[in-house]
């Protein structure tokens, strides 16, 4: 009797069942039955001290640098992602005492903020600053560089204004659902041909051990029956603990030392040419080229935001030229 | 539209062609939806393994997918000329209407998003797309994650099963592939649940039929893990995260074929059908062909066969005939396998005498190097490492009392597993009593030797991704012991 019972009991989560497939149905409705980053969790800052180090980093002498911070008034609606006060006034502080000025604008419309600043950094993802014109603004900063610290400005669009934009807020949308990872792969997939050959190769010494920035995962799916080739694939497509042996053994390797950079070979996408990545091959790298058919090659440097100025393909004929 | 019709036309292969596999309804009675479920799930078994054959004699997708509509053709002239007159259900129409409600729902939940989990993307669909492209998995794209040279292609755990990929492939091999409904004939598996589970304990008391397909709709696991941990943001969220099961995984597919195996089987038993035997080493063999852990609970399966010989009632030739076609349809897979690299999830390797001493006897749990995989985790004290045998077992009981993944599914189990006692005398009850004690046992020495660190793979959703497996004899065996409680109590 107990022993039924028990089974009806059991049998009620039908109840908790229902609720989650009807809030799957209604929720994937809600977005048009296609995935985005609404349905997930909202961009986070994580860094409790502001990072201003991010922003000092990018200057030789960062004394004297002017900084606009595009936060909100105390009066403002609060909106997801918007970096709390306390971590605001602490890297506001901590600039200061580097020597550079930080300009809050505290809600103003980006029209309206007078004067001329060397970066801009997103504190509140308002629609205004979201949208913001990014040519306008690109003609008022003079390092041509945005922090973004809420994940709320297209890379692609600043790349088109000539903006290096740099997010450094912590996102919870699964990397496939990158906008700009997609625009790229619309790109190879007009540019390459589908049975071709493209050799994946680093820039540089691979910076994070972020899963997200394994961007050949992707690549490799919506591109097949593309060949990609990777170092070492047995590590790098592996766990995590796998993969993050094969990152530093990577950067031991030094495969691009003594490789020479050319930064004046045409960008296909990014405008900003001073991030190109394209660099010589060593006689490993070209004997791999050879080894196995390739007809391109696709420079990348290793991060966790998908940027297309981060990414260079160029056909082999090009990079054996360059030897 | 061409890519939902072709998914279709996959689906409506796969009935064709397990309708005609299974004997007519005078051997073993079945309503309209027990058919309806179990002769797709066998027909999609069938088919999996039919390519598998295919592609180990050197042969392509394209050769198979022919071979397919010319046996669905032949099957449906079978079909026409043997005729069908459905059994009665064992359900009310109310219970009727819930169920296909549930299911219809669980589809319509699976093909909602486009394939959308990480490994639902990249260890099945990028084989799916390899097989669509390729025309066989014995190819570069797959084999050449290592060469000489330290370069090859990308592919995550090369040496993952075909089933899943095969059924998508299939499903796209006319329209070309779409992320979304490719996975249309996937979102059958917790729809088909209830059927063949009604269907294995068909010559029971209608009562226990009706609570135990019930009881598996109800198993949340069969959609979700953890649904409303995190409140209500759970439910704004519903679909989007690695807890969801629908969709583009092979662990439903696992489970199913599994259920569909034992439901064959136990029909076999009692009715002394070798068909029905043969049917079942089908969708055994099929179950293998869906993921790694699916060949090694074949062997659960095969031993605890011979283990519940022990006593009286022993279906000695309906065991031989099980027995033979697992092995003659799992064995183009093997060969496949071993074919290719075999990376990362290597259970024979790993599952020694000596390591399982290792970790058994107390050995310290692995120290993980990845400070990415740390992240979040409390600082490890080197002085104070736990061992692995006590975070494995902790892992174990929190899932048997994981309510809102498992509702008292382990408290059932744990019940009616006790109940053998009082039904030693059956073999079906034996054979499945075993089946889940050795399918835990199982999963429990896997996890303990496991050359991963075991918090990372807990943070990844397992245990309870290899233990729902087990949800299709547990319910079985549920029925069984509800059925008997009730005989008793006439």
């Amino acid at each position: 009797m107990l022993f039924t019972i028990l089974s009806r009991i059991h049998s009620l989560a039908l109840l908790l069942v229902l609720t989650f497939l009807a809030a799957t149905i209604a929720g994937a409705a809600k977005t048009g039955f296609v995935p985005d980053h609404s349905r997930y969790g909202a961009a986070a800052f994580q860094n409790k001290q502001g990072g201003s180090r991010f922003i000092v980093s990018i200057f030789a002498n960062p004394n004297g640098k002017r900084i606009l911070l595009l936060d909100n008034a105390a009066t403002d609606p609060v909106v997801p992602s918007t970096v709390p006060r306390d971590i605001v006034d602490k890297l506001a502080k901590a600039l200061e005492r580097k020597g550079i000025t930080a300009i809050h604008s505290y809600g103003m419309a980006l029209d309206e903020i007078e004067g001329n600043f060397d970066a801009a950094v997103l504190i509140y993802p308002s629609e205004d600053y979201v949208n913001a014109d990014f040519t306008k603004l690109a003609t008022r900063l003079e390092a041509k560089v945005l922090f973004d610290y809420c994940s709320g400005w297209s890379s692609a669009d600043a790349d088109a204004a000539g903006l290096m934009h740099m997010n450094f807020a912590r996102t919870y949308w699964p990397h496939w659902l990158d906008s700009e990872m997609h625009q790229f792969v619309e790109y190879m997939e007009k540019v390459t041909a589908a049975g071709d050959g493209i050799l994946l190769v680093p820039s540089e010494a691979l910076s994070t051990t972020a899963a997200r920035a394994r961007w050949f995962l992707p690549l490799n799916y919506y591109l097949a029956p593309r060949r990609f080739y990777l170092y070492k694939p047995k590590d790098g497509t592996s766990f995590l603990t796998e993969y993050f042996q094969w990152v530093k053994d990577y950067s031991e390797t030094r495969p691009y030392k003594d490789q020479v950079r050319m930064k004046n070979h045409p960008r296909a996408l990014s405008k900003l040419t001073n991030m190109n990545t394209a660099r010589t091959l060593n006689e490993e790298e070209l004997q791999v080229a050879a080894n196995h058919d390739v007809q391109w090659i696709l420079f990348w440097r290793h991060q966790a935001d998908f940027k297309i100025c981060d990414f260079e393909l160029v056909d082999i004929e090009t990079v054996l030229g360059w030897k | 539209m061409l890519h939902l019709l072709n998914a279709l036309l996959f689906m409506a292969v796969c009935i064709c062609i397990g309708r005609a596999l299974l004997p007519s309804q005078s051997v073993v009675a079945r309503s309209r939806g027990e058919e309806f479920a179990v002769s797709y799930t066998l027909g999609l078994a069938a088919v999996v393994i039919l390519c598998n054959l295919m592609f180990v004699i050197g042969s392509t997708l394209g050769i198979a997918v022919g071979i397919s509509l010319v046996a669905a053709s032949a099957a449906l002239f079978y079909q026409s000329k043997r005729g069908a007159d459905f059994a009665p259900s064992p359900f009310t129409s109310v219970i009727t209407y819930a169920l296909l409600a549930v299911g219809a729902l669980s589809l319509i939940a699976t093909v909602a998003y486009p394939i959308n989990e990480f490994d639902a993307i990249y260890h099945w669909a990028y084989r799916g797309k390899v097989l669509l492209f390729n025309g066989t998995p014995l190819t570069e794209a797959i084999t050449g994650i290592v060469s000489n040279d330290n370069f090859g292609r990308v592919v995550t755990h090369p040496n993952y099963p075909l089933g899943v990929p095969i059924i998508e492939a299939f499903s796209s091999y006319f329209s070309g592939w779409s992320d979304r409904w490719v996975q249309l004939p996937l979102g059958l598996w917790a729809a088909s649940m209830p059927w063949l589970v009604a269907f294995g304990l068909r010559k029971l008391s209608q009562a226990a039929i009706r609570l135990a397909a019930i009881a598996t709709a109800a198993t949340p696991i069969l959609y979700t893990t953890n649904f409303t941990e995190n409140g209500w943001t759970d439910l704004t969220n519903a679909g989007t995260s690695s807890s969801m099961m629908l969709g583009g995984g092979s662990d439903l597919a696992v489970m199913c074929m599994l259920t569909l195996s034992a439901a064959l089987f136990l029909q076999a038993t009692s009715s002394s059908c070798k068909r029905l035997a043969i049917c079942a080493g089908v969708a055994l063999a099929a179950t293998a062909a869906m993921k790694n852990e699916g060949l090694a609970l074949l062997m659960v399966c095969m031993i605890a066969c011979a283990a519940a010989l022990i006593f009286k009632n022993r279906p000695l030739r309906t065991i031989g005939f099980l027995a033979a076609s697992t092995i003659i349809c799992v064995a183009p897979w093997l060969g496949i396998r071993a074919q290719i690299p075999a990376i990362d999830e290597n259970y024979s390797e790993q599952l020694t005498l000596e390591n399982v001493m290792h970790f058994a006897g107390g050995a310290n749990e692995l120290v993980e190097k990845s400070p990415l995989a740390m992240s979040g985790r409390p600082q490890i004290d080197e002085g104070s490492i736990p061992t692995r045998r006590s975070l494995v077992a902790e892992a174990f009981v929190d899932e048997f009392f994981d309510m809102r993944s498992w509702g008292l599914l382990w408290v059932l189990a744990l019940i009616s597993v006790g109940l053998l006692v009082k039904n030693l005398e059956s073999f079906n009850y034996r054979w499945l009593t075993l089946v889940i004690v050795g399918g835990v046992l199982l999963y429990f020495l896997i996890l303990l030797v496991t050359p991963w660190n075991f918090p990372s793979l807990r943070d990844k959703g397992i245990p309870e991704r290899l233990l729902v497996h087990l949800v299709g004899p547990i319910m079985l065996l549920l029925g069984h012991a509800l059925s008997s409680i009730e005989a008793e109590d006439c």
